[in-house]
């Protein structure tokens, strides 16, 4: 399924994201920017891992530089958000879909805007400032030259920038999967943090949950609406459902026996059609 | 004895539930359809998605389970507490040591 875009939508695709601070992915960090994060956190490799992040500040609840660099990586999240649902309010309005789910996606890039600023403000209640830690989602993508690696380019390939703009996939994929994986994050970390006696953290993350659970309803309300007698695009939006949680699954040893047999059951598909 | 049952007019399709089922008998990719279910007879009653569910759309009924069905499940439901054990073990391991490689330096002001 394919568009034409307005002269606004394209020059808005054609603008690339910024930020400032600038964006600094932690995929794409120096020997040397690695070796500064390892000294603060432990091991650079596990500022991504978010969940663990979580069990570390748990577990050294004194130590302020974990706490710090948690609430910046849940963060970059946000900020990519502001990012990419502001594109969609602009972008979707060329797509043949209702006005209440452009006026959804501006809500949701306000709410985005709210959690980024109360992520600032318990940053700076550390002693910190966003910028300090690197992101570990980024509206700017990676350098030129280098391919993205999220689960659709993993998918589908050349095809998934283009996918990806699409309403149903987008939908699927970013409120309904992504957003429905974070209200675990954001439940258990204020868990961790009333734990811990973080009252501003646990009522952050608690404020943060509640939006997420509005996001992902929205999502799944407009994935419903759009593909409703349309089976072909029902399956679409199951199928990226599937590849956005097993990519995020596979990492953490929890991907269920039913995903596993979903694509088993794709592969053979796929390779009856190729005879 | 009592199963879950999901309200599907009120589901968001979050994947909660699914993703802490122990039996892996609420299925979403299998059904064809973006449809959270739960397949009964591999249901323990053990309620552990109930309390997740941010909607709460997921309510207990009446249903008997076959006996072979729910000696079945519940081996499947001890092999998956036995998975998240060892995945916890692993993660506070991971944690201590990496704990351990920071200098003590930073605390609240």
């Amino acid at each position: 399924m394919t568009t034409t875009y307005s002269t606004f939508a394209k020059k808005v695709q054609d603008t690339p994201s910024v930020r400032e601070p600038a964006y600094r992915p932690a995929m794409w960090l120096s020997e040397k920017e690695k070796a500064d994060l390892a000294t603060k956190i432990g091991d650079a490799d596990l500022y991504q891992d978010l969940f663990t992040m979580r069990e570390m500040v748990r577990e050294a609840p004194d130590n302020i530089e974990l706490k710090k660099a948690l609430v910046s990586g849940i963060a970059s999240a946000e900020f990519a958000g502001i990012d990419a649902f502001s594109r969609k309010v602009v972008e979707w309005q060329d797509w043949p879909v209702p006005n209440t789910l452009i006026m959804a996606m501006a809500r949701q890039t306000w709410d985005e805007v709210r959690h980024a600023w109360l992520a600032k403000g318990l940053v700076e209640s550390y002693g910190g400032e966003i910028g300090d830690y690197p992101d570990t989602l980024a509206g700017g993508g990676p350098p030129p030259g280098v391919a993205p690696q999220g689960p659709l380019q993993q998918g589908f390939g050349a095809q998934a920038e283009e996918l990806l703009r699409e309403p149903v996939v987008s939908l699927s994929m970013t409120n309904v999967s992504l957003e429905g994986g974070a209200l675990i994050l954001f439940q258990e970390t204020s868990a961790v943090a009333e734990k811990i006696g973080d009252k501003l953290m646990a009522h952050c993350y608690d404020y943060n949950w509640a939006d997420e659970v509005t996001h992902t309803a929205i999502g799944d309300y407009f994935v419903k609406a759009l593909t409703e007698d349309n089976p072909m695009e029902e399956k679409k939006a199951l199928r990226v459902h599937a590849l956005a949680e097993s990519f995020r699954t596979r990492l953490s040893g929890q991907q269920s026996d039913e995903l596993k047999e979903f694509f088993a059951e794709e592969m053979s598909r796929a390779t009856d059609a190729l005879g | 004895m009592a199963v879950v049952a999901i309200d599907l007019a009120a589901c968001i399709n979050c994947g909660w539930c699914r993703r802490v089922c122990p039996t892996e008998t609420i299925k979403y990719f299998s059904t064809g359809h973006r449809t959270h279910v739960v397949e009964p007879d591999g249901c323990i009653d053990c309620g552990i998605c109930v309390p997740v569910c941010p909607v709460d759309c997921i309510s207990v009924v009446d249903y008997e389970v076959p006996v072979i069905a729910l000696t079945e499940a519940k081996t499947k439901a001890k092999a998956f507490a036995a998975n998240q054990r060892r995945m916890k073990q692993d993660r506070d391991a991971i944690v201590a040591r990496t704990i351990a490689k920071i200098p003590k330096v930073s605390t609240h002001a």
